[in-house]
């Protein structure tokens, strides 16, 4: 007996037979391109195919990749250096900033020697003064 | 061995009219799918140039779909940052972009009949992830394993994708009739 033919059959058919001729279109399409395309599509794999890195880059690279201890090393080198970069220029500014604050003083403690001097003269002299008045009170009374 | 008579450029040569083929559909523009295959070459020799051969094929459909995947991202992006001065594009120059397209289009310096025509048109209206499921399942022959790894996606995404291409071709080019 012969069996019922699958419903779904002439679809997939059709379908088959639609996605042959679309690809067939399709083959055409990429089988004549223009020659500007052509062209420059041949340009673009030229250029593809002659890319190189560059070589210097490229050594580097390889080296890290084949040294990873060198990485490692280099890593914590330059971690150092940093880290000794900012601990120099905070204290350098810190003695810095601490002897702008001594100028400072100096330069107050000078402008006060002069008034202070003038004080001890006044001072020396009003010690005088009391020592002689006390000396002619004393001669007086005596 | 140079590189222009290396295993990698005669692979270049087989597949380069197919990929800008490929490209054209997905982005409907030459300059552009010129730009999507030469960056997939170029990818492609930076980062396989010394894998085996034999997964050349599977490798390089990959990168030229990420490609114009990452062209439809960039395309996104300028749409939105730019969407203002798209409405004060001229219609003179419109009318030369139109221009340049139509005179550069493989279509029609190709044996310029209404029935390819209308297969391509129909190929282009298909949204996009159902065309890439027909171009690379029915043109490029992947199989449907290949074709999810390509596309990022389950099996069962790319027969979706596919069944749904399939038929929108049909509806869109049943006017054909008996040429189809």
């Amino acid at each position: 007996m012969k069996s019922p033919k699958n419903p779904f059959d002439k679809t997939s058919d059709a379908e088959k037979e639609l996605t042959k001729k679309v690809s067939s279109v399709l083959d055409q399409e990429a089988e004549a391109l223009p020659a500007h395309i052509q062209v420059r599509l041949n340009v673009a794999r030229n250029a593809a195919l002659n890319f190189k890195q560059d070589k210097s880059s490229r050594e580097f690279f390889g080296f890290l990749s084949n040294n990873s201890w060198a990485v490692g090393v280099t890593a914590f080198a330059a971690m150092f250096v940093v880290v000794v970069a900012v601990v120099f220029n905070s204290s350098s500014s810190l003695d810095d900033s601490s002897q702008l604050v001594d100028e400072l003083n100096l330069v107050v403690v000078n402008e006060d020697l002069p008034l202070l001097q003038e004080d001890l003269e006044f001072y020396v002299w009003l010690q005088e003064q009391d020592v002689s008045d006390l000396d002619d009170s004393s001669k007086n009374s005596g | 061995m140079s590189a222009r008579h290396s295993p990698l450029d005669a692979f270049f040569q087989a597949v380069q009219s197919r990929a800008f083929v490929t490209a054209k559909l997905a982005v409907s523009n030459e300059d552009d799918a010129l730009d999507i295959v030469q960056e997939s070459m170029l990818k492609m020799v930076k980062s396989y140039r010394d894998t085996d051969p034999e997964l050349w094929g599977g490798l390089f459909q990959r990168i030229l779909q990420n490609t114009i995947r990452d062209w439809y991202r960039r395309q996104k992006v300028r749409k939105v940052m730019f969407w203002w001065q798209q409405h004060e594009v001229s219609e003179e120059e419109l009318d030369i972009d139109e221009g340049s397209t139509q005179q550069s289009t493989p279509i029609q310096s190709l044996a310029d009949t209404q029935y390819k025509k209308h297969i391509l048109a129909a190929l282009k209206k298909l949204p996009k992830r159902q065309q890439q499921a027909f171009v690379l399942r029915a043109w490029w022959e992947h199989n449907t394993e290949e074709t999810a790894e390509i596309m990022g996606c389950s099996q069962g995404s790319v027969k979706t994708h596919f069944s749904r291409a399939l038929s929108a071709l049909q509806d869109q080019l049943a006017h054909l009739g008996s040429d189809l």
